[in-house]
């Protein structure tokens, strides 16, 4: 039997988990004993690549050949904040290249714990990620040999997890997911049979423990500055520093107060930081998370507050106390923690995985156990006009959330006078103005005759299981076909690209 | 507008006063006790948007997001009060900067470089309570109010009633060089703050005195003057004025960038757009007398060119004839008259592009070749609703 195994693909760190036929979850650990690995990647010259913690060491040492938080770009060109591509000696590395290295060094992981080879993976993405991120996501899982049998929603593979571990509650929960580069928020409904359905997701995808670190580095920066030291003069000294911050973070998860020693100017200096202190260079990011978790219970699940049932917290940066306090002050009950929060995502998805390869034994309790069903993370809409002047909206036909396969139908009326042609532009967005939507294609028919305004025209849009997308537009009064419109969600890459990609890193071997 | 699409609006025509801001969070059709609740709402609106699936909308919600949280911190910041604990914070931190009344302008200075006006006021207010027999601390008060107007910062009418109390208080007492920088800003401050509460009648009585005790009126007081001749419908005055605020400028090389920038924001806002939708050949000829003079006013300033650049292609565009007739009866009559007919079906059934224009989507295809062009809807965005045929709701596609 090949295991089919769970992967969190995380901004800042990465894990690797496997179901075994009996429901068994167990974490992979590597061949030096560490479960989660850095999702970083060090491109030495001359040498193979270097995956993980050792990565991770280097990025400070060697910025230009050390790549990060590249997840934070899947999907587009290039991840880097200035919008530059990532390049060394002269090969600019895609976000999809670069995660492909950090799943082949997972894939390894798991090979070496099976002895045998692995080519089937569930993979995790944030709720909030769109369908081309998806895509991308499944791209870099093929480049790294893996067959991705499913992509799963973190907030969704964490409450799996959960319930599975300890008994889930029936009702509306919210699952807060912070891990170390990206924020998720999903209102889920839970049955009583476990069954599990999205309601809603809200995230940020530029909020993480990574931006709290460098809040804490700041204020490092601005105490050594006191001391007439330039933090950034020396890289050592702001390779230490940085790792100081992210050390007194998670010390002022258990106490009040902690202190670190930095190497400063040649001299030794005692950082001091509050837990207090902590919170007030939090404040921002405290209001932007109470803003997001707000909103996507009030507007985009309609519910309030107190009908949350339960929270889980789950991800890394969640252990922080005022993050704790926030939720507990919005819902009004005390959050939950999943068993082992930085694990508990790749658990999910092995045992999603393991649900999936329907080779679970059927006395395991995971037997019993209701498959997520897949729902559209964004709405898909069409663009119509929406005044005499021909301002256009994105009207949405299939709104976020619906469970996937959908279908529905909708009969417009004809923009002008004597119009002969219709043009289907199809969006994905919920939003109504069309600059918060993306445009995914579009397609012109002819009506065969000039209709006066307001001829119907009927609008039919299928969004099918396997990713497909149909949009058809008929004549509202004959029924006649006009023209259609086919999307099928695919990576960034082509097939040329990513035959040329796969032939690149077939060379390298991932240290 | 619904009783939500406050939400959506993501801009605030300058000058950002007070009305307008509190309608930019909904107030109305909301009242003052919905402020906070309609911020947070706002907020959260946008926040969403910035975590959309599309990379221009993205960045358009991070501008308005920044939008959104400085226009409140104005609104919620309100006039500060000389009580005992305000006083103390005032004191210290004067004594922190070791504030003398002969430095008081040089510390403001600097504060203000710094874009610190949260302490710049408290150095002024203190500065009043350690010196106030001086007209020193009043003028310097008005100038940070005045500074922080300028900037965004300081909106509440009260604040800005005070600088302009505080500025008429320095002008009346003697001041040592009072054709010196401190005279002229203090002038500049007064005027400026009486455009700021809209009193353009004032202004121009103001300017009057100003170039009396100064010798001469300085440019940007100029284009106060001229602003506040445009807010009186005096527009032929006050694009004159505005002219000679530009020349009196010259040979100041940032100072010229910035009224050149400033004076055709405010042709194109107070005069320009006033002239659109053109709706006769004299509104036309107005129209682009004013663009022409817009565009002088903007030259060599990319941000203000751009600003002007739709209204010059539309001013020399809208007298262009475009064909306003059936298109299949002209090709019918054209085929019977084997094309003879052509030439002079063309003419009677074309009109002038404006003409096209007003008259709306109901002329066909002609108003498709004028009303979609981007430039002419660039033009016409801030005064759609003054077109009848307009926003009729309707969807279609």
């Amino acid at each position: 039997m090949t295991p089919i195994i769970g992967i969190d693909l995380g901004t800042t760190n990465s894990v690797v988990a496997y179901t075994d036929v009996d429901g068994l979850t167990t974490t992979i650990a590597g061949t030096d004993g560490r479960r989660i690995v850095p999702s970083a990647v060090h491109l030495p010259a001359g040498a193979d690549p270097v995956v993980g913690e050792r990565a991770r060491q280097y990025a400070l040492m060697e910025s230009d050949r050390v790549a990060q938080f590249f997840k934070r770009g899947m999907g587009e060109k290039v991840f880097l904040p200035d919008g530059s591509p990532f390049e060394v000696d002269g090969k600019a590395w895609s976000p999809e290249e670069l995660s492909s290295l950090v799943l082949r060094k997972l894939k390894q992981m798991a090979e070496q714990h099976f002895g045998q080879p692995v080519a089937k993976a569930v993979i995790t993405v944030p709720a909030y990620f769109g369908e081309p991120e998806r895509a991308a996501t499944r791209d870099a899982g093929e480049l790294a040999g893996l067959e991705v049998v499913r992509i799963v929603n973190e907030p969704t593979a964490a409450a799996v997890a959960h319930g599975v571990d300890q008994e889930a509650v029936a009702g509306k929960a919210l699952v807060f997911d912070l891990g170390g580069g990206t924020f998720d928020v999903t209102i889920m409904s839970v049955g009583a049979d476990h069954s599990m359905e999205v309601v809603a997701t809200g995230g940020d995808r530029q909020l993480g423990g990574v931006d709290f670190d460098r809040l804490i580095l700041g204020r490092i920066r601005e105490a050594a500055a006191t001391q007439g030291v330039d933090l950034e003069a020396d890289p050592w000294t702001l390779s230490e520093a940085m790792a100081a911050a992210e050390d007194l973070k998670h010390e002022l998860s258990d106490t009040q107060s902690a202190t670190r020693r930095i190497t400063a100017g040649g001299r030794p200096m005692l950082f001091t930081l509050t837990r207090e202190e902590l919170d007030r260079l939090l404040a921002d990011k405290l209001q932007e998370v109470e803003d997001t978790v707000r909103y996507t219970i009030n507007e985009r699940a309609g519910l309030k507050p107190q009908d949350i049932d339960a929270v889980l917290m789950v991800g890394g940066s969640s252990r922080i106390p005022a993050f704790q306090r926030l939720l507990a002050r919005i819902s009004g009950r005390e959050p939950k923690f999943s068993r082992n929060l930085d694990e508990d995502v790749a658990r999910g998805a092995a045992i999603l995985a393991a649900k999936l390869g329907g080779e679970l034994d059927a006395r395991s309790q995971l037997a019993s156990l209701p498959t997520p069903v897949d729902a559209a993370s964004h709405g898909l809409g069409v663009s119509i006009e929406v005044d005499r002047a021909g301002n256009l909206a994105n009207e949405v036909l299939i709104p976020e959330g619906t469970t996937i396969p959908a279908s529905v139908s909708r009969v417009f009326g004809a923009a002008s006078e004597g119009q002969t042609h219709v043009e289907v532009v199809l969006n994905e967005g919920q939003e109504h103005d069309l600059e918060f939507v993306r445009e995914l294609g579009r397609a012109t028919g002819a009506l065969g005759q000039p209709v006066p305004m307001g001829y119907p025209i009927r609008v039919a849009m299928e969004y099918t299981a396997d990713q497909l997308i149909v949009v058809k537009a008929y004549d509202g009064q004959s029924g006649r076909f006009i023209c259609e419109l086919e999307h099928r969600y695919e990576g960034r890459l082509s097939e040329r690209e990513k035959h040329a990609a796969r032939a690149y890193l077939a060379n390298l071997e991932v240290g | 507008m619904g009783d939500t699409a406050w939400l959506t609006r993501s801009e605030i025509t300058p000058p950002r006063t007070e009305a307008k801001i509190l309608e930019f969070f909904g107030i109305p059709p909301g009242t003052l006790h919905d402020l906070d609740e309609h911020i947070d709402r706002k907020r959260r609106s946008w926040h969403a948007k910035r975590n959309g699936v599309s990379r221009g909308g993205r960045e358009r919600a991070r501008a308005v997001l920044e939008l959104i949280d400085q226009m409140s911190k104005n609104l919620k910041r309100g006039i500060p009060v000389d009580d005992e604990v305000a006083g103390a914070a005032h004191a210290a931190v004067a004594d922190e900067l070791a504030v003398t009344l002969e430095n008081l302008w040089s510390v403001i200075d600097d504060l203000l470089a710094n874009d610190d006006y949260d302490r710049a006021l408290q150095v002024a207010m203190e500065a009043r309570r350690r010196w106030p027999d001086s007209p020193r601390p009043s003028a310097a008060y008005a100038w940070v109010v005045w500074v922080g107007w300028q900037a965004d910062y300081y909106l509440r009418q009260s604040a800005l009633e005070e600088g302009l109390r505080q500025a008429e208080q320095a002008l009346r007492q003697p001041m040592t060089d009072p054709r010196g920088p401190e005279g002229t800003a203090t002038w500049e401050s007064r005027l400026g703050l009486l455009l700021a509460l809209e009193r353009p009648q004032e202004v121009l009585r103001a300017a009057e005195e100003a170039e009396t005790a100064l010798g001469s009126l300085p440019a940007h007081m100029r284009a106060h003057r001229a602003e506040s001749l445009l807010m009186l419908g005096r527009a032929e005055d006050g694009m004159v004025e505005a002219v000679r605020a530009v020349i009196a400028a010259r040979g100041e090389r940032a100072l010229l960038a910035a009224l050149r920038a400033r004076c055709a924001a405010m042709l194109v806002r107070r005069v320009v757009q006033e002239l659109l939708p053109i709706t006769s050949p004299e509104g036309l000829a107005r129209y682009v007398e004013a663009v022409s003079v817009a565009a002088w006013c903007a030259r060599g300033v990319p941000d203000a060119e751009d600003l002007v650049r739709v209204h010059r292609l539309w001013a020399a565009q809208a007298n262009q004839r475009v064909f306003a007739g059936s298109w299949e009866l002209r090709s019918f009559f054209a085929i019977c008259t084997a094309f003879i007919s052509l030439l002079l079906h063309n003419r009677a059934r074309s009109r002038p592009a404006w003409h096209v224009y007003v008259q709306g989507p109901d002329v066909g295809q002609g108003w498709e070749l004028v009303g979609r062009t981007s430039f002419v809807r660039a033009a016409h965005r801030a005064v759609e609703n003054r077109l009848q045929w307009s926003g009729d709701g309707q969807g279609r596609r």
